[in-house]
C-alpha cells in the first residue's frame, strides 16, 4: 500500500512538466521481449517485461514499455486534476509497472546514460561502451535475419549472443553493443537473464529520442549497485530514510528483504 | 529496392606494421555533405564474405582501427550504415592501409519482424485471447474461433461456456447491445474485425455490486480492431443449390461505435441451417432475484414436427426467415436506451416412423408404431426497450418486453392409431423488469419489480381413422406473476448484511374443454377445467457475507409465507390454504492460489406448482397422450448442493475444472400412468415422489504452442431416480450415463488444420422388477480437415459419424461426408461451393431411452445437397 500511494505520488512530483533534452532523431525502433528470475530460490518463475530499443544515427535508447505506459496514464490523469488517494484507488487499472531504468547507448558519445528510479529517487550515472565480444563460428536464421553467435562476459555474467550484420547497427537490448550488427537474442549463461526480439520496424515520423530532465542524482555505476542493493535488502527502511513523507508501517519497520538476483554483478 | 547512388572510393595513404598484428586504420565519410560518419559497422571478412575477422565501430569523427594477423589479398572489407548504401572494398594490398570511404545516403528497407502478441495474455482478473492467433481464412464467425480457445466451449444451443461454467454476459466493446441473446453476435460478427476475446474473470456486471456481491462466473468481451470501430461492417451474401430446389441468403450491418452499437440482420434458407438458435436468451441469471423471476410457462399440447436429434444441418427440413434489429445509445450521465427486435418465421416439415415400448412391472408391453408426416408453421416476434444507467453507487434497469409466437403443428399418423392432429401453441407475453440500486456510504437500498402477463390459447383437433368429425381439446391459460421486493443492506469491515422483504403473486386462470364431436371419449371423468389459482408469497430474508481478497462467504435465510387460493368453478369448490417454508441458502468462494478456486453452494428450494398441475379434468397433449392434476397443491422441495474446483493457467494455456453436484428432490405427488389401447394417461397421485439426481463433472482443455494446438476432454457421469405409479406399482427407475467429449484443433503451419469433435455416450436404464436393457452406447464424431492452399483458394473436408447402439446386439451407423471449397478473387469477395451428405443417407436411426419407455424412431434426414454462393463483405 505505501510502496503503491509513494510510487503514484512520486511519479505525480517527477513527471508533471518534464523537460527533456532531444539527443537523436528515431530510425529504427526494435521490441523486444525481458524475462528473467527475480527469486533464484524458484527459477521456474520467470517475469516478463516488454521492452523498447530506439535506434537513431547515434544514440539508441532501452526502455520498458510497460513502464512507460503507466507513467503515461498516471501523468494523463495528474494533468486531468485526478489527486493522489483517487489515483490510489485506480491503480489497478493503471496495470503493472515493468523495470525502470532507460538506457542511453553513445550519449555521451563512446558511453552510455544509465537513468533509474529506485524508491523515491531518480539516478543517473555513466558508463563506458566496452563489451569485449568474441564473434563464433555458428550461424542461424533468427528471425528471418542470418544471424551469428557471438559471446562476451559483462557484468560478472557470460552472455550468449545472436546478431545480424544485414541490421548494421552496432546495438542491441539493455547495455548490449558493440557487435557488428543488430543484436537480436541474447541469454546469460544460467539462463536467468534472456532478452528475444519481438519485433522491429523502420520508424518513418517524427519521432525523437529523448533524455528527460528530471532532478537525477548523480552517480557512478558503483554507488548506484550500492543503493539497489540497499533498497532491496529493506524496502521500507529505504523509503522511509530517503522520504519527505512520513512513514509509519502498520508492522514496525521491519519489512521483508525482497528476492534480489542483479543482473550485473559487479 | 532502389539505388540511386554509387560511390566508392579509396586511396591508400601510408602503412604502418606492429608486430605480427596489422591495423587497419580508416576514416569514414558522408559521399554527399563529406561529414565524418559516427556507428558506422566495418568489417573485414573472409572472401567468402559471410565469415567475419574482425570488426570495428566508427567513433564521432568517423574513424576506425581494425587490427587483424595477417592481410590476404583476398579479404574484403565491409562498411555499413543504416540508411546508406554498404561498401564492400577488396583488401588487395599485402600492405596494411588506411583508408577513407566515402558513404553514398541511399533508402533502405529492412526486413521488418511484426510483435506477434502472446496467444494469451492476464491482466488481472482478465484474460485476453489474440484472436489472429487462433483463427484462419476458414472462420466465418466469431464462433468459429471461440470453439478454438483453450478454457472456452460453445454447447449445441449456443450457451458460452468459460472453464465449465456459462458466461454471465456477452459484451462488444464493453457494451452489453444483445443483452442474453448473445447467439447474433457469436454467428455474425467476422473474426477478422476482432482483435481480441477478452474474458473478464469473477465478472458483476451491475456496479454498485461489484464491491459487496461477487461472482463465481465470467464474461466475454469482444474487442474489435481498431479499423472495425465506429464504421459499417458486414456483409450480404446469397446462394443457391440443389436438391430440391435450395436457397440462403444472409444480410448484416454491424456498427459498433462508442456511444452507438447497432446489429441488424436479415436472413433466409432452407438449407437446415438454424438461425433461430442465436435468437436463443441464454443467460436468465439475475443478480438481484436469482432464479425468482423465471416465470416460463409450461404448453399443454405438445404435438411436433420433430427431426432427428442430430446436427440441424443433417436433419432440419426448414424454411425459415429472420429479422433482427438491436440498436443501442448511450446518453449523457451514463443513461442507456437499447432497443432488441427479432422475428422469425419457420416452416419445418418431419417424417418419421417410431416404435415405442413401454416398460411395466414384469414383462416388456404396450408397442406401439407411429409413422409421423408433420409441418409446424411458427411466427415469433419479440421486442425488448431497456433503459439503464450503471455506475459504481446507482444502478437503474428497466426492461419492458414483448412478445407474440404462433406455432401451428399438423402431423399426419399412420400405424397402430392412423389419425390426423391440428395443433395451435401461441405463446404471448408481456413484461416489465425494474431494477434501482443507490447507495448511501456504506448503506445500499434496493428495489426491484418484476410483473409479468402471459397468454396461451391452445388447442388441439384430431381425427381418427373411420371417424368423421375431429376430437376438439381447447386449453386456454393466462397468468400474471409479479414479484417486487424492497431490500437494504449495509456494510461493516469485512462483513455485508442484507435484509429484504417482498411479495410474490401469482394468479392464474386455466380455461379448458374437450368437444368430443360425436367420438367416444376414453375416459368417464371430467374433460373441462375452470380453474382459478392464486398463490401470494410474502417473504423476508436476511443475509449475511464476508469478504476478502480470497474469500466470499455468504449465508441467507429468506422464510416465504404463502397464502393460497384454488377455485374450480365448475363444482364451486373453493380451497385456502397458508403454509410456511424456510429457505436456507449458503454459498462459498475461496481464491486457494492465484490459480485454483473452489465454488460450494447449499440450497433448500420450495416450490409451488401452478395451474399445469390442478387441471382436474382431463387434457389431450396429443391425440394419445392424456393428462390431468389434481386439486391438490403441488409441492416440490429440492435440495441442491454443489462443488466446483476451478484451475487456470493462461500463460501455459491450462484450464481444468471439476464439479459435483446432488439434487434430491421431494414431490407430495406422483405421475400415475396408464395404458389403455395406444392411449397414454397420466394423472397425479397423492403419493411423495422421491427423485434425485447427481453428477460429477470434469474437463481439461490446453493449448500446445509448440504445435499450435489445442486438446481438450471432458467426462461427464450423471445418475438420475426417478419414480412412477403403473399398474398400482411404485415403479422406480435409475438412468445412468457416462460421456466423453474429446476435442482437438491442429493448425500445421497455418496451412492444414484438423478439427475433430467427439462425444462418446453409454447409458443404462434400471427399472425395479423389469429386465434391463444393458448400456446402450452413442457415439457421434467429427473430423475436419481445412487446406488453406493459398490466399485466394482454401478448402475444407469433413467426416462424421452416427452410432446408435438400439438393444445389446443391435446398432446403427451411419457416416456422412461433406466439403467446401472457398475462392476469394479478391478482398470483400468469397465464391463458395459446398456439398453436403455426399453419401447421400437419406434416413436415420435414433433410440431414445426415458423413464420406463423406450422410442426407436428412424427419421427422414437431408439428402445429398450442393449449393453454390457469392458473398461480398464490407
Amino acid at each position: 500500500m505505501i510502496k503503491h500511494l509513494l510510487s503514484i505520488l512520486i511519479v505525480a512530483l517527477f513527471i508533471s512538466n518534464v523537460k527533456a533534452q532531444i539527443l537523436d532523431k528515431e530510425k529504427l525502433e526494435c521490441e523486444y521481449k525481458f524475462s528473467w528470475v527475480n527469486d533464484t530460490t524458484k527459477r521456474s518463475v520467470r517475469k516478463e517485461d516488454f521492452m523498447i530499443l530506439k535506434v537513431g544515427d547515434k544514440v539508441s535508447e532501452f526502455y520498458s514499455y510497460n513502464t512507460f505506459r503507466v507513467d503515461s496514464a498516471i501523468q494523463a490523469d495528474l494533468s486531468k486534476g485526478m489527486g493522489a488517494v483517487e489515483m490510489l484507488a485506480k491503480r489497478a487499472s493503471y496495470g503493472k509497472k515493468g523495470v525502470e531504468y532507460h538506457i542511453f547507448k553513445n550519449y555521451p558519445s563512446g558511453k552510455m546514460t544509465v537513468t533509474e528510479k529506485v524508491g523515491n529517487d531518480n539516478f543517473k550515472y555513466e558508463e563506458t561502451l566496452n563489451q569485449k565480444w568474441q564473434i563464433q563460428p555458428q550461424k542461424a536464421k533468427v528471425n528471418g535475419y542470418a544471424a551469428q553467435k557471438a559471446t562476451c562476459t559483462f557484468g560478472g555474467r557470460q552472455y550468449t549472443a545472436w546478431f545480424t550484420t544485414e541490421v548494421p547497427i552496432a546495438t542491441g537490448p539493455w547495455k548490449f553493443n558493440g557487435l557488428p550488427g543488430l543484436i537480436l537474442n541474447v541469454e546469460d549463461s544460467t539462463g536467468d537473464f534472456r532478452f528475444e526480439l519481438l519485433g522491429l520496424h523502420q520508424v518513418k515520423g517524427e519521432s525523437v529520442i529523448s533524455l528527460p530532465q528530471k532532478s537525477y542524482i548523480n552517480t557512478t555505476k558503483e554507488g548506484f549497485m550500492k543503493v539497489t542493493a540497499k533498497y532491496y535488502k529493506d524496502p521500507v527502511a529505504y523509503l522511509i530514510a530517503t522520504s519527505t513523507v512520513k512513514i509509519t508501517p502498520a508492522n514496525g519497520n521491519q519489512s521483508k528483504p525482497r528476492p534480489y538476483n542483479p543482473i550485473e554483478l559487479y | 529496392m532502389r539505388i540511386y547512388f554509387l560511390s566508392l572510393s579509396f586511396i591508400v595513404i601510408c602503412c604502418t606494421t606492429a608486430f605480427s598484428q596489422i591495423i587497419i586504420k580508416g576514416k569514414i565519410l558522408d559521399a554527399d555533405k563529406k561529414a565524418p560518419l559516427e556507428s558506422v559497422v566495418i568489417t573485414v571478412l573472409q572472401p567468402d564474405s559471410t565469415t567475419i575477422i574482425n570488426y570495428a565501430i566508427s567513433d564521432s569523427k568517423g574513424e576506425f582501427n581494425i587490427e587483424v594477423s595477417s592481410v590476404s589479398d583476398r579479404y574484403l572489407l565491409k562498411a555499413s550504415l543504416l540508411a546508406f548504401k554498404t561498401q564492400i572494398i577488396r583488401l588487395y594490398n599485402r600492405n596494411v592501409r588506411e583508408i577513407s570511404i566515402l558513404l553514398a545516403p541511399q533508402v533502405t528497407e529492412l526486413k521488418e519482424v511484426f510483435v506477434k502478441p502472446p496467444k494469451i495474455v492476464q491482466r488481472h482478473d482478465t484474460i485476453s485471447y489474440d484472436v489472429a492467433s487462433y483463427s484462419n481464412v476458414q472462420d466465418r464467425t466469431i464462433g468459429d474461433v471461440l470453439k478454438k480457445l483453450p478454457g472456452i466451449d460453445i454447447q449445441d444451443d449456443g450457451t458460452v461456456l468459460y472453464n465449465g461454467k456459462a458466461i454471465n454476459k456477452f459484451y462488444i466493446e464493453g457494451l452489453d447491445l444483445l443483452d442474453n441473446r448473445y447467439g447474433l453476435a457469436v454467428n455474425n460478427v467476422a473474426p477478422k474485425d476482432v482483435q481480441s476475446v477478452e474474458i473478464l474473470e469473477g465478472h458483476q456486471p451491475i456496479k454498485a455490486l461489484k464491491k459487496s456481491t461477487p461472482t463465481d462466473r465470467a464474461a466475454l468481451n469482444l474487442k474489435l480492431k481498431k479499423n472495425s470501430k465506429a464504421r459499417w461492417l458486414g456483409h450480404l451474401e446469397v446462394a443457391g443449390g440443389l436438391t430440391p430446389a435450395l436457397w440462403r441468403a444472409d444480410a448484416l450491418a454491424l456498427k459498433f461505435s462508442p456511444k452507438i452499437q447497432s446489429l441488424n440482420l436479415f436472413q433466409a434458407n432452407n438449407i437446415g441451417e438454424n438461425i433461430k438458435t442465436q435468437f436463443k436468451q441464454h443467460t436468465l441469471e439475475d443478480y438481484i432475484n436469482g432464479q425468482d423471476n423465471q416465470s416460463e410457462q409450461t404448453k399443454f399440447i405438445k404435438v411436433a414436427a420433430e427431426n432427428a436429434p442430430i446436427a440441424d444441418e443433417r436433419s432440419m427440413l426448414n424454411q425459415t426467415f429472420a429479422l433482427s434489429t438491436n440498436n443501442l445509445r448511450l446518453f449523457k450521465n451514463d443513461y442507456q436506451i437499447k432497443t432488441n427486435f427479432n422475428y422469425v418465421n419457420d416452416r419445418l416439415t418431419a417424417f418419421k416412423n417410431s416404435v415405442i415400448t413401454y416398460y411395466s412391472p414384469g414383462a416388456l408391453q404396450d408397442r406401439i408404431i407411429e409413422n409421423n408426416s408433420g409441418i409446424s408453421k411458427q411466427n415469433q416476434g419479440n421486442l425488448d426497450v431497456n433503459i439503464s444507467k450503471n455506475t459504481d453507487r446507482f444502478y437503474l434497469n428497466n426492461k419492458l418486453s414483448g412478445q407474440v409466437f404462433w406455432n401451428n403443428t399438423d402431423v399426419a399418423t399412420i400405424g397402430s392409431s392412423p389419425n390426423d392432429q391440428q395443433s395451435r401453441v401461441p405463446y404471448h407475453f408481456v413484461d416489465n423488469n425494474f431494477n434501482f440500486i443507490k447507495s448511501f456510504g456504506q448503506n445500499r437500498l434496493t428495489i426491484s419489480s418484476f410483473n409479468h402477463l402471459t397468454f396461451q390459447p391452445e388447442d388441439l383437433n384430431f381425427t381418427t381413422a373411420g371417424t368423421a368429425n375431429p376430437v376438439e381439446q381447447r386449453a386456454d391459460h393466462r397468468d400474471f406473476f409479479s414479484n417486487t421486493n424492497i431490500a437494504v443492506s449495509s456494510s461493516l469491515h469485512k462483513w455485508v448484511i442484507e435484509y429484504r422483504t417482498g411479495i410474490k403473486a401469482s394468479i392464474q386462470r386455466l380455461n379448458s374443454k374437450i368437444e368430443p364431436n360425436g367420438n367416444e371419449l376414453p375416459f368417464q371423468d371430467s374433460s373441462t377445467n375452470q380453474a382459478y389459482w392464486r398463490s401470494i408469497d410474502y417473504y423476508g430474508s436476511v443475509s449475511a457475507q464476508y469478504l476478502n481478497d480470497v474469500l466470499n462467504f455468504k449465508i441467507t435465510l429468506p422464510a416465504n409465507f404463502y397464502n393460497t387460493q384454488l377455485n374450480n368453478s365448475l363444482d364451486q369448490s373453493r380451497e385456502n390454504d397458508n403454509r410456511f417454508y424456510l429457505n436456507p441458502s449458503m454459498e462459498l468462494n475461496y481464491k486457494i492460489t492465484s490459480k485454483l478456486s473452489v465454488n460450494a453452494r447449499a440450497e433448500l428450494i420450495t416450490k409451488l406448482l401452478g395451474i399445469d398441475y390442478l387441471s382436474e379434468g382431463y387434457i389431450y397433449q396429443t391425440y394419445r397422450n392424456i393428462v390431468s392434476g389434481s386439486n391438490r397443491v403441488n409441492i416440490e422441495r429440492r435440495q441442491n448442493y454443489a462443488l466446483s474446483l476451478s484451475y487456470r493457467s493462461p500463460v501455459s494455456s491450462l484450464f481444468m475444472a471439476l464439479s459435483a453436484s446432488y439434487a434430491p428432490t421431494l414431490k407430495n405427488q406422483l405421475i400415475q400412468r396408464s395404458f389403455d389401447n395406444y392411449l397414454t394417461i397420466e394423472r397425479l397421485f397423492p403419493l411423495n415422489n422421491d427423485k434425485s439426481l447427481w453428477s460429477v463433472s470434469g474437463r481439461i482443455s490446453k493449448g500446445i504452442d509448440d504445435i499450435d494446438a489445442v486438446a481438450s476432454l471432458a467426462v461427464t457421469y450423471q445418475n438420475a431416480t426417478n419414480q412412477l405409479l403403473q399398474a398400482a406399482t411404485v415403479l422406480s427407475s435409475e438412468n445412468r450415463s457416462l460421456q466423453f467429449n474429446p476435442k482437438f484443433v491442429i493448425n500445421f503451419n497455418k496451412v492444414v488444420n484438423v478439427e475433430y469433435n467427439g462425444s462418446f455416450n453409454t447409458s443404462k436404464l434400471l427399472v425395479a422388477n423389469s429386465p434391463s436393457t444393458g448400456s446402450l452406447g452413442s457415439i457421434y464424431q467429427k473430423l475436419l480437415v481445412g487446406w488453406i492452399v493459398s490466399k485466394q483458394l482454401n478448402m475444407k473436408a469433413g467426416v462424421d459419424q452416427v452410432y446408435n447402439q438400439l438393444t445389446q446386439t443391435q446398432h446403427l451407423s451411419a457416416f456422412f461426408a461433406d466439403y467446401r471449397i472457398q475462392y476469394i478473387p479478391a478482398k470483400n469477395i468469397a465464391l463458395e461451393l459446398s456439398l453436403k451428405n455426399i453419401f447421400n443417407k437419406k434416413t436415420i436411426a435414433y433410440n431414445l431411452i426415458e423413464t420406463a419407455s423406450n422410442t426407436s424412431s428412424i427419421y427422414t434426414i437431408r439428402p445429398f445437397n450442393a449449393l453454390a454462393g457469392i458473398r461480398f463483405n464490407f
